[in-house]
């Protein structure tokens, strides 16, 4: 790492949309479970990587574009929404609103964002499975997303708690703003895990450490 | 100095050549750039869905247009300057790039519509001014900044 | 309607009409393209 790719506005997407499956020949960084696991996620994606639809989308000339690009863009409508309602959280926004009107007004257009990003993001994935599965930054990007999921479920339960007591103070009580700032930082990270999928740092295949393998889920080249 | 020679300086300097080298560094200018449109985006949609009364509506017009554009102008100051660091790694090929100059050709209209036309009427009391007007500055300026959002896309694949 | 309106509605007209010119171009050029990728 350290050098930049030959043209970083380019996503590295571009290069690999013909899916390579990659294989480490360091058998050692898989142990038993995991082992078996990456075995098993590679096989699906590969099982989903040659379905017409799944080849149809990543030879397509505009299609993975387009799903793409709404998946960017729709960050706008639900990150959006969510920053608003996490800055109000932080006592820095719209303090002289309640903040669980906030939550409750801003949470219609921010799940229908959320939608369109989660089916957007499934196709992508469906797209060029192989590649994704075995990016850590994809791993990494899922495990964040769960972070996420639990830290909003978290939330959701406090804030009903709110009307009867912080609701119109400027700055809510502590536990929520922490929960706020966690979910600022969750979501940042994520975007760029998102964002470095693309890149080929970390790909199965390259020259790397055992445990880069491991995390990336590469398999030790079987009968293919 | 013309367009074309500040941006080979541009691609030359310091800034530029930071850019160019690290990968890791210019994906999290990228992050930066994409968490600070997530955050214009947002203030931009709050403010303009309220004005076209589909979100927020039993909150006064007032109060989100001007809580929102208060966050509006941090967000925009951070989509700027990581958006100079990107430009930098890669000036020569954004010179010569349609979708780039259609970019910055929505961005200084929507700049110069937010501080010149919508927040200079939106400061006033809603109540006094048309409401089929407040509508259609929402209009415009959803459509604006989709506009930049869309070619910024677009950039990276033409 | 005071000045400030009337310039807000006149611009924001201009805005919406660009970007619509700008957008059919754009959609038409695409059409052209996916007519000579898949006839």
């Amino acid at each position: 790492m350290g050098t930049a790719q030959t043209s970083p506005y380019t996503p590295a997407t571009h290069i690999f949309r013909r899916d390579l499956n990659h294989y480490s020949a360091d058998e050692s960084s898989q142990r038993g479970f995991s082992r078996v696991l990456n075995e098993l996620l590679l096989t699906f994606a590969q099982w989903l990587g040659a379905q017409q639809w799944s080849v149809g989308l990543h030879e397509s000339f505009y299609m993975y574009n387009w799903i793409e690009t709404t998946h960017v863009l729709t960050l706008t409508v639900f990150l959006g929404m969510l920053f608003v309602i996490d800055l109000r959280m932080l006592g820095v926004a719209l303090t002289n609103v309640p903040a669980s009107k906030i939550a409750e007004r801003l949470d219609l257009p921010m799940m229908i964002g959320f939608t369109v990003m989660i089916v957007t993001g499934l196709l992508l994935f469906y797209a060029i499975p192989v590649r994704t599965t075995q990016s850590v930054w994809f791993r990494l990007k899922v495990i964040l997303l769960i972070a996420a999921g639990i830290n909003a479920w978290i939330f959701r339960n406090r804030m009903k708690k709110a009307k009867p007591t912080w609701d119109l103070d400027p700055t809510p009580p502590k536990n929520v703003r922490v929960g706020a700032g966690l979910s600022l930082s969750l979501w940042i990270v994520i975007i760029f895990a998102g964002r470095a999928i693309a890149y080929d740092w970390f790909d199965c295949g390259k020259d790397q450490s055992a445990f880069m393998n491991w995390a990336a889920g590469c398999v030790a080249a079987a009968a293919e | 100095m013309d367009v074309m020679s500040f941006f080979t300086w541009l691609e030359g300097s310091t800034l530029g050549h930071i850019a160019k080298s690290y990968g890791g560094v210019y994906a999290v200018a990228q992050t930066v750039h994409l968490a600070s449109m997530a955050l214009l985006g947002g203030t931009v949609l709050v403010t303009d869905l309220r004005l076209l009364n589909v979100a927020l509506r039993d909150v006064p017009s007032n109060a989100v247009a001007d809580g929102a554009h208060k966050w509006f102008k941090v967000a925009l100051a951070i989509i700027l300057l990581s958006g100079i660091f990107m430009v930098a790694g890669v000036a020569m090929k954004a010179y010569y790039n349609d979708f780039y100059w259609a970019k910055m050709a929505a961005l200084a209209a929507g700049i110069l519509f937010v501080f010149a036309v919508k927040r200079p009427l939106l400061k006033r009391d809603h109540s006094q001014i048309p409401g089929w007007l407040l509508k259609l500055v929402a209009v415009a300026s959803i459509t604006v900044w989709f506009t930049v959002a869309a070619c910024g896309r677009w950039i990276g694949f033409s | 309607m005071n000045l400030r309106e009337k310039i807000a509605a006149a611009v924001s007209l201009a805005i919406i009409l660009t970007a619509a010119v700008f957008w059919v171009i754009q959609i038409r050029g695409v059409m052209e393209m996916l007519k000579m990728a898949y006839g």
